[in-house]
């Protein structure tokens, strides 16, 4: 075994073909190994050498051990924002997987309109976020159009909406299920107050975002579903119910994986509509780990605490890292060996 | 009888296949109704946008909120680009500018120049030519950090690191081209050629990146535009590059270079923040366009999605190229470029849009106003027109058209690109 391992790397400096070969990849990889090398290998050893040390960016960075690690069991501000991440997880995850799924399915079948209709579902998607966020800071007004909707609703049944400032509202789900039974949770206890309306009103945000992307994602993957099945199917009497939960959904079960795992990793990264809409605000409902890395990395509301936020970006980078084999998976089910 | 039976029972059959079909129409009609309601209801923020935008900055903030705006207001869009934000353009940000647009001209026509018609050159050998090309290169990124000296009061760090960075580049390109057993004299010629051109368009684009002033709405277009397109070319360059690499080339170490390639992909942006942000500060590039195109000159997801595509591809014309005696840089520009041209669309237009709808990178790197993006400036153009909903929509609406546009256009090679997005991340 390792006399072929040998003779191979002997034969590529030994034949000139083989040699020349080697050397035009490596000429041709330059670009990508020069950028990966600094932007990527170096920043992350650096990460790691940061997260040990109390560093401010213009002092000398002063070694001081796992600190920063052990200070995150009790830092109330990040777990948090993990908490917070929880929630909006499980909420975002489940609702725009199933929303996806069902959209990719009522597009799936043979009609004439379907470029169209795909192309003006998937039109939030390619939109930035910021954009987004500003319309919908506009709609979440006091007297925007989605208290009004619910004013209208409400009227139906002759009840009285009472205007709610969407972008600034920290009562928690639980809490306000629990109200009318007379419940209060106090505010030390603020992890069973559920996600807050304000949370809740950016989840929607997102969810109206990323849906149209994992419903591409299902619609390619149902290209692959035969369609045989569905014809049996219906030759034995099944309806339109049975056939999506016992044909659709088992064959599509690769893919729901998947995206749920996207979906995961993509939750536990939100950023830009906190940092544009809240500021992790109001009483910290809204905080995600990203937007604390960066408040306090950079000194948005204090010194710059660059060994703080490194360490609890490691601490999330271990959170994500769980769910990476499993997408891991999938890249290299897509890829060939060499 | 029998005759009349049959006939009753073929008339029954037909009203039933007859009843089946309306059936049928009447479901395809709701599934079309659905799907125009649902298709309203996702388009109905970008349309209640729009329509807002027309509103005087009372009716935007009114209850009840009202659907068509009472009085047309054209003059907000005008407006919008006489905002007074921000000062007057500083020198450095449009040098950067400026050097940036002219990496992407050295490479363009170095490439396109050094290796056309192999025709009878005027035989310089490599002993001459190579040193000379090196020479020419080190004094390019004398000129560079000169340049930068003198048009603004650049720190020697700032100077050295871009005039490093970019002569690196450019010994990659005279090493790929020097691979293939060039005429020197021609290689020679085309370098000094590229040279001259990129300074001009450097010299160009730096002046009219003055001219169009700082602060302004046009200045953070142009810029959005400007990166957004220099940087997806450059994308299309070097990651086809390592493409043709992985998916062609035999070499040591392919394996793990891919392997950590696939992992490096996987890695959380947050992870790397904060680092990175040291590493630029460290080089000098805050608040310079350095700082959002080096590091994203070459990006993991692009190499995937071409290596892929490549190895999809028969390779029966290389390897007739290949016994012509072609060289691999031929090959590579003869071959696979033209060979992977959808594939190489896709990744320009996902690429493009990344760039432009890019928030957290340029918030960390640009901060003064006339160095900002478009997404950028709207949020602080919306803290300073608070009170006017209606112009910051407009701001919205203008930052979100090229994309929808592009989008509208180029829509199948958007979803094309999203079958690979499963392993984007």
């Amino acid at each position: 075994m390792a006399a072929t391992v040998a003779s191979k790397k002997s034969s590529i400096w030994r034949n000139a073909r083989a040699r020349r070969e080697a050397i035009a990849a490596y000429m041709f990889l330059s670009p990508y190994l020069l950028v990966t090398i600094v932007f990527t290998v170096g920043v992350f050893m650096f990460a790691i050498y940061v997260s040990f040390t109390e560093f401010n960016l213009f002092s000398t960075p002063e070694w001081v051990g796992l600190k920063h690690y052990k200070s995150a069991l009790h830092d109330i501000k990040f777990i948090r924002s993990l908490v917070n991440t929880l929630y909006y997880a499980i909420i975002v995850v489940t609702l725009q997987t199933i929303l996806a799924l069902l959209l990719a399915v009522l597009l799936n079948a043979p009609m004439r309109a379907k470029q169209f209709f795909r192309t003006i579902f998937y039109a939030p998607s390619v939109t930035s976020s910021v954009v987004i966020s500003f319309i919908f800071l506009w709609l979440y007004l006091k007297t925007g159009y989605v208290n009004y909707f619910f004013s209208k609703i409400w009227s139906l049944g002759g009840a009285e909406w009472e205007a709610i400032n969407w972008l600034n509202d920290p009562r928690g789900l639980f809490q306000l299920i629990l109200a009318p039974f007379g419940v209060d949770i106090p505010s030390s206890q603020w992890y069973f107050r559920g996600p807050s309306i304000t949370w809740m009103a950016i989840m929607f945000q997102n969810i109206f975002t990323t849906v149209p992307t994992f419903m591409i994602m299902f619609l390619a993957a149902l290209q692959d579903v035969p369609p045989s099945l569905y014809e049996a199917a219906s030759i034995d009497g099944a309806n339109k119910r049975q056939q999506f939960f016992r044909i659709t959904v088992p064959m599509l079960r690769p893919i729901i994986f998947l995206i749920v795992v996207l979906g995961t990793i993509g939750t536990w990264q939100v950023f830009d509509q906190v940092k544009l809409l809240t500021a992790g605000g109001p009483l910290n409902t809204t905080l995600t780990p990203v937007y604390l890395i960066f408040s306090e990395g950079l000194g948005i509301n204090g010194p710059p605490r660059m060994g703080y936020a490194s360490s609890r970006a490691f601490i999330l980078g271990a959170i994500i890292f769980i769910f990476t084999p499993i997408q891991r998976r999938f890249i290299e089910q897509g890829t060939e060996q060499y | 009888m029998t005759t009349i039976s049959t006939d009753s029972q073929m008339l029954k059959r037909t009203s039933e296949i007859k009843k089946e079909n309306t059936m049928k129409r009447v479901k395809v009609i709701i599934r079309y109704l659905l799907l125009s309601l649902l298709g309203l209801i996702i388009f109905m923020p970008f349309i209640l946008a729009f329509l807002g935008s027309f509103k005087t900055g009372a009716e935007i903030i009114a209850f009840p909120p009202t659907l068509f705006p009472e009085k047309w207001m054209w003059r907000n869009w005008p407006d919008l680009f006489n905002t007074d934000l921000g000062g007057s353009p500083r020198l450095e940000g449009s040098t950067s500018i400026g050097l940036i647009v002219g990496l992407f001209a050295f490479y363009a026509t170095f490439f396109l120049t050094a290796m056309s018609n192999q025709q009878e050159g005027k035989g310089v050998p490599l002993k001459i030519g190579l040193p000379i090309s090196i020479l020419l290169i080190g004094i390019t990124g004398y000129v560079i950090s000169v340049y930068l000296g003198s048009s603004f009061d650049a720190s020697l760090i700032l100077r050295a690191s871009t005039a490093i960075a970019l002569m690196l580049l450019m010994l990659i390109a005279l090493g790929i081209i020097g691979m293939s057993e060039p005429d020197w004299g021609r290689v020679l010629l085309s370098l000094f050629g590229s040279i001259l051109v990129a300074g001009v368009v450097t010299w160009l684009f730096a002046q009219m990146a003055i001219s169009i002033g700082g602060g302004r709405f046009t200045r953070w277009l142009f810029n959005t535009a400007l990166l957004s397109v220099v940087r997806a070319f450059l994308q299309l360059i070097f990651c086809s590059m390592a493409a043709y690499a992985f998916a062609r080339l035999k070499f040591p170490g392919k394996k793990f270079i891919f392997g950590f390639m696939l992992a490096s992909m996987m890695l959380p942006g947050a992870v790397t923040l904060i680092p990175s942000y040291i590493l630029i500060a460290k080089l000098g590039w805050i608040n310079k366009f350095y700082s959002l195109v080096f590091p994203g000159i070459v990006v993991a997801f692009g190499i995937f999605l071409l290596t892929q595509f490549l190895k999809a591809v028969p390779r029966d014309l290389e390897e007739a190229a290949l016994i012509d005696g072609a060289s691999y840089f031929q090959i590579y520009k003869d071959v696979i470029l033209p060979l992977a041209r959808p594939a190489l669309l896709t990744l320009f237009i996902l690429q493009f849009q990344a760039m432009w709808n890019d928030y957290l990178s340029p918030l960390l790197y640009l901060n003064t106003p006339d160095m900002w993006v478009l997404n950028v400036a709207l949020e602080v153009f919306k803290q300073q027109y608070v009170a006017q909903m209606n112009l910051v929509l407009v701001g919205a609406i203008v930052n979100a058209l090229p994309v929808l546009v592009l989008f509208f256009f180029f829509s199948r090679y958007y979803i094309e690109g999203v079958s690979y997005a499963g392993v984007k991340g």
